[in-house]
């Protein structure tokens, strides 16, 4: 794609960008209770430019998984747009809505769930072949061994006539992953994509991501709760952080994880067990101020964290809102310890930050 | 080590499971001990025995489960039985009053349709204890102050009225109701949000300090091990491979598995190049002969195909069953 004038200035266009994007759900508990609206998502905003890894994390609940939703095409934003090459997804005609499909491909948490278990793994992979008429059908079998040997699912001739229950977890999410591949996307939302494997069999298929990442050249939303493996998944892009249903910090991976500035991610960080006695043993974790979660259907005032900040600033943090802000060219956050109500950034508070 | 008091031994433990394909070998040649007052992490993947030991000590495998051989010896104030001999009904005061367990998946291990008091006081029931209303909710209020939960408040509560932290607290205290001296923590923190899991991680270490209780922690996390354990026996495909204390295991593994595990988790602090493990665990039905961890072991020899390995002696208090930890040692790149 050509890049897009701005002022002058050559600026591309993200592949995914989300505009003010809320997402609410209608629930209703019990039988006479009345239907209510449930914002799981609100005013979120992110792009991500071409070929680049955006990690998104948090934990369960906070809106991670509806984000990668709607990025996948499967939720419809309730407000807001979303956004791929500069069109609105649900405002696109049936050409380039087929195109956006064909180029944004999911990958679930759930290998053991998303393959249809009465299909051979060769039936899995043909289907989307034949149906995007991406190869001649003479031609069909060749393609879907290059695409199993793509995922190191070796020999493919074997691999391609057996069905999901003779396959491991890990070859299971390799099979999903090659049905991803069928299309030649441009981008990959990965919804905790080794959350459900074994330890040992994580870090293969994360290196299989990375590697058609550097080869390919494909974009990913990286979901996941484990801030280890977004960093080592993300070292060379970017990380947004989400608390209940808001990015509260965003900025390049190495500079959220390793110099976090919202209080929240701080206190992730600070509360990660780590797979190394020295370092976990010396953790400490401030004090919360509450250990529950807020619900969503009674959110917090103001700051969606203030219930539970360690730095919860009485009287501010309780009765305004805070925006996700720059603080730099690179970085944002929303939290008042970095702004004021201005929105201009105080001073001295980023000293030794990037 | 002698005088280390043992408070359970474990010795020459084989447990299989019936199927219709064959014998799954869940536990084989099983020998280990817990010395009294130790927290011992039990390490592996799903499948690789783990739990089943648990289940084993507690007596509660399901029923395709058998154990073909093997002892379970508890010992306390110099009385030593063997938990694989005990009646049901001996067992059944044995369980909790001595060993207790806090199971995996905390929302699923509640009756859902009774108060927590009541399970506090189906917990005494059951177990043949009878004490006085007073008591047990002195015994029990003193215990929801520990792990810092409402006693009122949650007594009164069924299970669902408790969010996912505070069911596993309520676990926790429900489990040291009767002051077990033995308590094994299944995945304690498994489906818990980070800083729930902080939390309980903050408890178990308290219970750690002030109690003087032996804790089995089995886990597939290795950071909830680095954490807590004092030492860590690392299971693959059923049987021990290696043994040692945390530091050992952590900074100087020398089996290949282990190892491999080690260097394929990434930390958020340190920045480290990370190996990938090839392969997959083998079918416990069809093990292959020798070193179960042969296909997937690049340090792999001709003997390793052939017999299995016996945990061989490192130093006190290490061991590790692989024919080749000298030459891995050796070929300090690797």
């Amino acid at each position: 794609m050509l890049p897009a004038t701005d002022g002058g200035i050559l600026k591309m266009t993200p592949i995914i960008e989300l505009k003010h994007i809320g997402k609410s759900f209608i629930v209703k508990r019990g039988i006479f209770s009345e239907k209510r609206e449930v914002k799981i998502l609100d005013d979120v905003n992110l792009a991500v430019e071409e070929g680049e890894v955006l990690a998104l994390v948090g934990e369960s609940g906070c809106g991670k998984t509806t984000t990668a939703k709607i990025i996948a095409g499967i939720h419809k934003p309730t407000k807001g747009e979303f956004l791929y090459r500069g069109k609105n997804v649900w405002k696109m005609n049936k050409e380039e809505f087929v195109r956006y499909r064909r180029a944004v491909q999911l990958i679930h948490q759930d290998p053991y769930a998303s393959l249809n278990p009465t299909m051979r793994v060769f039936d899995t992979i043909k289907a989307p072949l034949l149906r995007h008429k991406i190869v001649e059908k003479k031609k069909v079998y060749d393609k879907v061994l290059e695409l199993l040997e793509m995922v190191d699912l070796n020999p493919p001739e074997e691999y391609a006539f057996k069905y999901p229950h003779q396959l491991s977890g890990g070859e299971r999410q390799r099979v999903t992953i090659a049905r991803a591949l069928t299309v030649g996307p441009e981008f990959i939302v990965a919804d905790e994509p080794v959350s459900m494997l074994d330890v040992s069999i994580r870090l293969s298929i994360i290196e299989l991501l990375k590697d058609l990442r550097e080869k390919m050249g494909v974009g990913f939303l990286f979901v996941t709760h484990d801030l280890a493996m977004a960093k080592y998944f993300a070292l060379e892009g970017k990380t947004a952080v989400m608390y209940l249903g808001k990015v509260v910090e965003y900025g390049n991976t190495r500079d959220v994880i390793d110099n976090p500035l919202h209080p929240y991610t701080q206190v992730l960080l600070k509360a990660i067990p780590e797979a190394d006695p020295e370092v976990t043993r010396k953790k400490e974790m401030p004090k919360l101020r509450s250990l529950d979660v807020p619900s969503f259907l009674n959110l917090p005032t103001g700051c969606r964290f203030h219930t539970r900040c360690p730095l919860y600033m009485e009287g501010l943090c309780n009765k305004k809102e805070p925006k996700l802000r720059e603080v730099s060219s690179t970085r944002k956050v929303s939290c008042w310890l970095y702004h004021d109500e201005e929105g201009n950034v105080k001073e001295g508070v980023l000293k030794g930050v990037v | 080590m002698s005088e280390l008091h043992k408070i359970l031994k474990i010795e020459n433990l084989n447990v299989v499971y019936k199927t219709r394909r064959g014998d799954v070998k869940a536990v084989r040649n099983v020998n280990l001990d817990l010395i009294k007052g130790e927290t011992l992490a039990v390490m592996g993947e799903s499948g690789s025995g783990k739990t089943t030991l648990a289940m084993t000590i507690l007596r509660l495998l399901p029923d395709a489960a058998r154990v073909l051989t093997g002892k379970v010896i508890y010992s306390n104030n110099g009385k030593e039985v063997d938990l694989l001999k005990l009646d049901d009904n001996a067992m059944r005061k044995f369980r909790w009053k001595e060993i207790a367990m806090v199971f995996q998946a905390a929302q699923n291990a509640f009756n859902p349709l009774i108060t927590i008091w009541e399970h506090v006081k189906d917990t005494y029931r059951d177990h043949g204890i009878k004490v006085s209303k007073n008591e047990m909710l002195s015994k029990v209020e003193k215990l929801m102050e520990f792990v810092q939960l409402d006693s009122k408040r949650v007594l009164n509560s069924y299970p669902h009225e408790l969010s996912g932290g505070m069911k596993q607290r309520t676990l926790i205290a429900l489990a040291l109701l009767l002051d077990p001296k033995v308590l094994i923590l299944d995945e304690p923190t498994t489906a818990l949000d980070i800083l729930t899991q902080r939390n309980i991680l903050e408890l178990l270490k308290s219970i750690k300090k002030n109690l003087s209780l032996s804790m089995i922690l089995i886990s597939h996390d290795l950071a909830i091990a680095a954490e807590l354990a004092d030492r860590i026996v690392t299971f693959y495909a059923g049987a021990m491979v290696e043994l040692g204390n945390v530091n050992d295991i952590f900074y100087d593994p020398k089996h290949p598995y282990t190892q491999g595990l080690i260097r394929s988790v990434p930390t958020v602090s340190k920045e480290k190049q990370l190996y990938s493990i090839p392969g997959s665990p083998p079918d416990l039905v069809n093990l292959p002969d020798g070193c179960k961890f042969a296909p997937r072991c690049k340090f792999v020899a001709e003997k390793c195909r052939k017999e299995e390995p016996r945990l061989d002696y490192v130093k006190e208090g290490h061991y590790v069953a692989c024919y080749r930890w000298r030459d891995i040692e050796n070929d300090s790149d690797n």
